[in-house]
């Protein structure tokens, strides 16, 4: 059916929903069977579209073991070597090598974190994220079999330009150096450590900074949703969050975890466009990217930040569905 | 936010233990040291994160690679010296050893080398606190090769039923003796097993200690408000061998690499938690190396008190075996 050996790459976060937001929300723990189980459904999917190679990232636990000996008749699977296991590390060893490997698609199995981090070092390849974190926003929360059929379906898509879609994402810079990206949403927090990563006490988040909304999003980027219901492409949001309710001017309720529905004080907010640069007004902390704290900073390293159009290409799932 | 004081205590308990475990490394080299030797270098995040995170009248319990635990807790150095010594000034009058460093007094249970065994002994230790509505925790170190002993599943099932403010904490090393968890665990993560019990389970950097105390910290707070256990998996790797000399025992080569080694030596917790102080400006180079200084001099101390602690006297031997609460004697 396929009409060129076309290959797909798959990055399986072994690492995503084990979190301390476990323990701070009511976050579950992801198994791996799970994520196992999601690989099995992928590959019937790209199996009956005539997928024939697939690279996968290694991982401690070999997740794809199953998918792959169940279709190994059908898909030729290639597990990219790498030289640690379940780090940053070797996600990022295995998309550079994903890069020459001349793939149409790639498929990422985790949460934003997850997508951020591939996205950062994948270079012109379609992209599908599928979500397996906690709070995700930016991949699609679809089952594994129809995420097979759909990067099936796109492999076999002559136009598939058509079919998928230029992402936005912040840019995060010291001064002019760039230093990362986030693609949902950006967080200055006044913890000046990384430590567990993630962000769980409003009390601690002095600014926010939204790419992405979404009605049913779960997260930070739900205080965006909760002032405006719609970006443009070129737009985000920056919220000012006040840290005396009594001169807050706006208060809303958002969704900041699973199960959490914080009370925000809001100081003043607005909608920034591309050529704006967001200046991070806080002293000293941490800036959490796409919900985990990544980037310490203080007065004399203070980030700025930029909308950035050039984002990930992803995959219209419902056009290509639909076709 | 955790304070500057409680970043430069982790620091300094940190060298503490890495010190206090170099310097049995050298004793035993020299003969000085009878028995088995489990130390603890390496996994001192995960210990002192931990318990750092905990009040003096809550509990800890250990296990066989326990010389670290009582000492993030706050104990005496001396007396745990003289203990790994034989010597009566130790914690157990010399009649322990290695794996017996209780002081009840901060909290400190003790250990054992029945592996996985403390586990219901700290949960045990919660039930206390349930029934008598004291406000302590307990919390208990074990490794990957314990969390597949009945003892660890029994005793989360009854903790999570109970609802017992016990904190399990999976220091996951990766070898239980020569085994890699690899082969012995069957789900990817220790953490993962939490679902089983309807807990939440944390998978954590164990060479973060900062990490650490945060998913300790956040543990304590749900047990101490009675929403019961939490199960905590610190990643973390032991430099020395399972006991001193172990590869040699092997007759098929090496169970590790020296690049695996390697890896984790670069990712090593003081040397993180250094580098984060003098980025926080929480202290300076100066300061670092006195506390560095300090802690050399407090070993070499405990080192002179172990060897001028006489030895108990054999007519000892079968004292202190039981408590005896109601007066039998």
């Amino acid at each position: 059916m396929i009409k060129n050996n076309k290959s797909v790459g798959i990055i399986v976060n072994p690492n995503s929903g084990k979190d301390i937001r476990r323990l701070v929300s009511s976050a579950f723990v992801v198994p791996q069977q799970y994520k196992s189980n999601e690989l099995l459904k992928i590959y019937e999917g790209l199996a009956k579209y005539g997928v024939n190679k697939v690279y996968v990232m290694p991982d401690f636990s070999d997740v794809s073991r199953k998918a792959r000996e169940n279709y190994s008749k059908l898909i030729d699977t290639v597990v990219l070597k790498t030289r640690n296991l379940d780090e940053e590390s070797t996600t990022i060893d295995s998309v550079k090598k994903m890069n020459d490997l001349d793939l149409k698609c790639v498929i990422i199995f985790g949460g934003d974190g997850t997508s951020r981090l591939v996205s950062n070092y994948l270079k012109d390849v379609p992209i599908l994220a599928i979500s397996t974190g906690t709070n995700n926003l930016f991949p699609e929360n679809i089952d594994g079999t129809i995420a097979g059929i759909a990067v099936g379906k796109f492999l076999n898509i002559a136009n598939e330009e058509k079919f998928s879609y230029k992402s936005k994402k912040l840019d995060i810079f010291f001064d002019k150096d760039y230093v990362d990206s986030a693609l949902v949403d950006v967080v200055a927090t006044d913890i000046p450590y990384i430590g567990a990563r993630a962000v769980w006490n409003m009390g601690s988040v002095s600014e926010v900074i939204v790419n992405k909304v979404k009605p049913t999003g779960i997260g930070f980027s739900s205080i965006g949703f909760n002032l405006a219901k719609n970006l443009k492409s070129d737009e985000s949001i920056y919220v000012k969050i006040s840290k005396n309710k009594r001169k807050s001017n706006l208060r809303i309720h958002s969704p900041i975890a699973p199960g959490r529905i914080e009370e925000i004080f809001v100081d003043n907010w607005k909608l920034f466009k591309k050529n704006e640069i967001i200046r991070i007004q806080t002293n000293k902390g941490t800036l959490a990217l796409d919900g985990e704290r990544r980037l310490e900073f203080d007065y004399l390293k203070k980030p700025n930040i930029k909308i950035n159009n050039d984002g990930p290409t992803c995959l219209n799932i419902k056009e290509i569905l639909s076709k | 936010m955790i304070p500057r004081e409680k970043h430069i205590l982790m620091l300094q308990r940190m060298m503490r233990i890495r010190f206090f475990e170099n310097k049995l490394i050298e004793c035993q080299k020299a003969g000085e040291i009878v028995g088995a030797l489990h130390t603890y270098t390496g996994e001192e995040g995960v210990a002192v994160g931990a318990c750092v995170a905990l009040n003096d009248d809550d509990y800890i319990a250990g296990n066989h690679r326990s010389h670290g635990h009582p000492i993030a807790k706050g104990g005496d150095i001396n007396k745990a010296m003289a203990e790994i010594f034989g010597k009566e000034d130790g914690y157990c009058k010399g009649k322990g050893g290695s794996m017996h460093l209780a002081d009840f007094s901060i909290g400190i249970l003790g250990e054992s080398g029945i592996v996985a065994s403390s586990v219901p002994v700290a949960t045990g230790a919660a039930l206390t606190s349930k029934l008598q509505k004291k406000d302590f925790v307990s919390l208990v170190f074990f490794g990957d090769g314990a969390s597949n002993q009945g003892a660890c599943h029994e005793s989360m099932n009854l903790a999570a039923l109970w609802k017992l403010p016990v904190i399990f904490v999976c220091e996951n090393n990766q070898f239980a003796v020569t085994t890699s968890y690899k082969d012995s665990v069957s789900v990817d993560h220790v953490s993962d097993r939490a679902s089983a019990y309807g807990i939440p389970g944390v998978l954590v950097d164990g060479q973060d200690v900062v990490a650490m105390y945060e998913a300790t910290e956040q543990a304590v707070i749900r047990a101490r408000s009675g929403e019961g256990p939490t199960l905590i998996e610190g990643l973390t790797y032991r430099y020395e061998d399972h006991s001193l000399g172990l590869a040699n025992v092997r007759r098929d080569g090496n169970y590790r690499t020296d690049e695996e080694l390697n890896d984790w030596l670069n990712r090593d917790p003081i040397e993180i938690h250094k580098k984060f102080l003098l980025s926080q400006k929480f202290a300076t180079k100066e300061e670092i190396d006195k506390m560095e200084n300090d802690e050399i001099i407090a070993v070499d101390e405990a080192l002179e008190f172990a060897r001028k602690s006489p030895y108990p006297d054999a007519k000892q031997l079968f004292d202190d075996l039981y408590t005896d609460p109601i007066n039998f004697a």
